[in-house]
């Protein structure tokens, strides 16, 4: 099996839990559809045929009923210490994915046009006022939402024929980063540096775009290692991420830190052990155990960029892009309850009910100081969801 | 054969089909109507088809040239009312799933259906070449020239990480 096999043998890990809407398709009307057809077949009639296509009763259309929104409170009640419970505000309807930014005060994601091209089907957007406001991308793309800043930048990827480069929108302004092709965005500071992350020779290799108009910086990597990943730029231009050797299907690696001069090194875990960190927030940052087999299931961790505290978490699924707040609780599903969606520091769990309604929703982010969360549902209508916690 | 045989056939493969034809056209809607229409013609036919060995590749077959053939039609004239339970949804990654999603969006039509049906249906080379009415040869080069794409579109770490793989 050549390097590539390898590779497609690991993609159903990705879609494995892929979330499919309720079923559209009825047996019986394929039946009461198939006897016509082949009544159209015996006359042997062309006319008789666009007579039975056109005859599909408009009545059986199946209405898309938007997700009614939610009464939003007015402001978001500020909060020195822990959440003691969360509530749903507001729901955005027609989001995929649905992101905060660290203040809890902007909201963008990404929203499905089902009536466009394949390429094009997927759109940025920013949840403002109550409304969507579509944020405009060249023809032919799809666009997605990846960060969201405090100023409210967003910045993301376009998706076409001809691969994949990063954007930052601001002010009404999409802007594509210089050398940005086969990259992928993370994060978004106040100051607008960028950090992401840019395939070469099939390894994802960290960078920082310091503005809109500069070349992207590459972070280096330790010795031995052949791949890393910037998770979180923070305010004071520290990026976090990770750092490791990656082969298909395996990786080994742990937590690393960049400072704003470029500098990097490796954050502590407990006897060294190998994590993937796939979230951040900032004074955390957090991700998964790998699971010791295919039997196992990996532990959650967070860890804190400053004092090194780590801390592990069996049953506990990180959720989201940014996921980790300031004061170490994080978003996640449970386990061991039924993939119940809580806001956690790992001992207190706080329910993260779903919009009336609805059955099911995913995390996307946590705000900074935990008072805000966001998610998207998964059935259709899709809408994204915004939790005030108090 | 009778109504009720095509009732429970079809009941029992409605998910594994509708997760098929999402993968291919990367839309739940589409993927519904998709599968209505594959259903619908497999009816038309079923009461002749007493004697084909595997029903289950003769309707995936079907499903797979409703994709690749499909034009822009108008899809609302198919849709239905909703029926089947409700969702699995579990999730741990979203953004992870548009990637792959958008990945695979990004591979022609019958690259994205070899790639779809040997690494995610886990059907053999000669499976998939009877579904798709071509040569082994031409999946195993469809297949390779797919995964190279996917790979370089996705890179290592994301997969390594989706697995949970150290």
């Amino acid at each position: 099996m050549n390097i590539d096999e390898e590779f497609g043998r690991h993609l159903p890990a990705l879609l494995a839990e892929e979330p499919m809407p309720p079923s559209t398709v009825d047996i019986g009307l394929a039946m009461t559809a198939g006897r016509r057809r082949r009544r159209v077949r015996h006359v042997g009639s062309a006319i008789a045929v666009l007579a039975v296509i056109t005859a599909v009763p408009i009545a059986l259309q199946s209405q898309r009923p938007q997700a009614p929104p939610l009464a939003l409170p007015s402001s978001s009640p500020s909060m020195a210490g822990n959440p003691a419970a969360c509530e749903v505000a507001q729901t955005a309807a027609g989001f995929l994915t649905f992101n905060t930014d660290p203040t809890g005060r902007h909201f963008a994601g990404t929203v499905e046009d089902s009536n466009a091209e394949e390429v094009a089907r997927h759109q940025p957007a920013i949840w403002r006022d109550g409304k969507i406001e579509r944020i405009p991308i060249p023809a032919g793309n799809s666009g997605y939402v990846d960060a969201i800043s405090a100023s409210g930048m967003v910045v993301g990827r376009l998706v076409g024929n001809t691969g994949v480069v990063v954007f930052a929108y601001a002010n009404g302004k999409l802007q594509v980063l210089p050398q940005s092709q086969d990259s992928r965005v993370s994060s978004v500071n106040a100051s607008g540096v960028i950090a992401g992350s840019q395939l070469f020779e099939g390894h994802w290799r960290p960078v920082r775009w310091r503005s809109l108009t500069s070349a992207p910086e590459k972070l280096a990597l330790p010795d031995g290692a052949n791949s890393g990943m910037a998770s979180v730029v923070t305010d004071d231009g520290r990026v976090l991420g990770s750092a490791g050797f990656a082969q298909a299907g395996s990786y080994q690696g742990g937590p690393y830190l960049w400072t704003p001069d470029g500098k990097g090194s490796a954050l502590p875990t407990p006897g060294g052990l190998s994590v993937a960190v796939a979230v951040g927030g900032g004074e955390w940052i957090g991700g998964q155990v790998p699971a010791k087999d295919e039997a196992s299931k990996p532990d959650a961790f967070v860890l804190n960029t400053r004092t090194h505290e780590f801390r592990r978490f069996p049953n506990i699924l990180l959720e989201g892009e940014m996921s980790v707040s300031a004061i170490g609780w994080f978003i996640g599903q449970r386990l061991d309850n039924k993939g119940q969606r809580v806001l956690t520091d790992g001992t207190t769990f706080i329910t993260l009910p779903p919009p009336p309604g609805s059955a099911h929703v995913v995390l996307d982010s946590v705000a900074a100081d935990t008072t805000v969360v966001t998610g998207h549902r998964t059935e259709i209508p899709y809408a994204g969801v915004i939790w005030r916690c108090h | 054969m009778k109504d009720a045989e095509y009732t429970d056939f079809v009941s029992a493969r409605l998910e594994s089909l509708r997760r098929l034809a999402f993968l291919l056209c990367g839309d739940a809607h589409r993927a519904d109507d998709l599968v209505q229409q594959a259903i619908t013609k497999l009816y038309v036919r079923w009461r002749k088809l007493a004697d084909v060995a595997n029903l289950d590749q003769y309707l995936r077959t079907i499903l797979l040239r409703e994709f690749i053939d499909e034009r822009r039609r108008s899809w609302a004239k198919v849709r239905l009312v909703a029926q089947a339970p409700e969702a699995a949804a579990r999730s741990d990654d979203a953004a992870a799933r548009l990637d792959l999603r958008a990945a695979l969006l990004q591979l022609p039509k019958r690259q994205r259906a070899v790639v779809v049906l040997r690494f995610l249906s886990d059907l053999s080379v000669d499976d998939t070449a009877a579904a798709l009415g071509c040569s082994a040869g031409t999946v195993k080069s469809q297949t390779a020239d797919g995964l190279a794409k996917l790979r370089r579109l996705l890179g290592d770490e994301l997969i390594a990480v989706a697995s949970g793989r150290g």
